[in-house]
């Protein structure tokens, strides 16, 4: 990963900026609920390797931050939301689209059990996402 | 009805406030997927290179309807040709 920024870094113009933008840590909550009256149901299930996969991404851009590639000029934090009609459509969107991610058959039950406890609540997948501004150093 | 992605436009959102001068940016997207968030930001850029090693994926965003300022192109970090200090921004979109 580090040496895929840094040849990234070398397609840059000088006053260029890389913009890095991913999950901010990797477990999403399952949410039902309205704008004013939230409910988190449960997480989602993260293999290790994803965990590893995401601890190895921080790693590289420390590192690139450390050889004073690139300097760190703002970031952002914000939510992600997928909103889904359903448990079973959650479910199966998530194991269609994420790695080493699900929604384990128990969250899935208790997300339709609960949805079907408030009528016309909504459901979505909340997940925190970073942006994150880099500045290369010449 | 399909699963809603980020109606609220927040990454875009936050996109904009850290890259004020999208409107005349050349952008280098790593790993656009199946262009999600290319659509979105890609008619407020100057241009838009995007690339993705998944064959699928970039299928899936060529079926629709391509913005006037994307290439798009099947590859990888290692791989693409990208000329040196061309770009205004490089998009490491959710790949790192």
């Amino acid at each position: 990963m580090v040496d895929a920024l840094r040849r990234s870094r070398g397609w840059l113009k000088p006053d260029g900026r890389l913009i890095d933008v991913r999950p901010a840590h990797t477990i999403p909550d399952v949410v039902i609920g309205s704008d004013d009256h939230a409910t988190v149901v449960g997480v989602l299930t993260v293999e290790p390797e994803r965990h590893q996969r995401h601890a190895a991404a921080n790693h590289a851009l420390d590192d690139v931050l450390e050889r004073q590639l690139f300097v760190l000029e703002e970031s952002r934090e914000f939510a992600f939301l997928r909103y889904a009609d359903s448990a079973e459509e959650l479910r199966d969107h998530i194991a269609q689209k994420w790695r080493q991610t699900r929604l384990d058959g128990a969250t899935c039950l208790r997300t339709a059990a609960a949805l079907s406890d408030r009528p016309g609540a909504r459901l979505w997948l909340r997940e925190p996402v970073a942006m994150r501004r880099l500045k290369p150093v010449r | 009805m399909p699963i809603e992605l980020d109606p609220e436009e927040r990454e875009l959102r936050a996109l904009l406030e850290l890259l004020p001068n999208l409107h005349c940016a050349h952008v280098v997207e790593v790993g656009c997927g199946d262009g999600r968030l290319t659509r979105r930001y890609a008619d407020l850029a100057a241009s838009v290179l995007a690339f993705d090693p998944d064959e699928a994926a970039v299928a899936a965003f060529r079926s629709g309807r391509l913005p006037d300022r994307v290439e798009l192109r099947t590859d990888t970090v290692d791989r693409v040709n990208i000329p040196q200090s061309s770009a205004d921004v490089v998009l490491w979109s959710w790949a790192l």
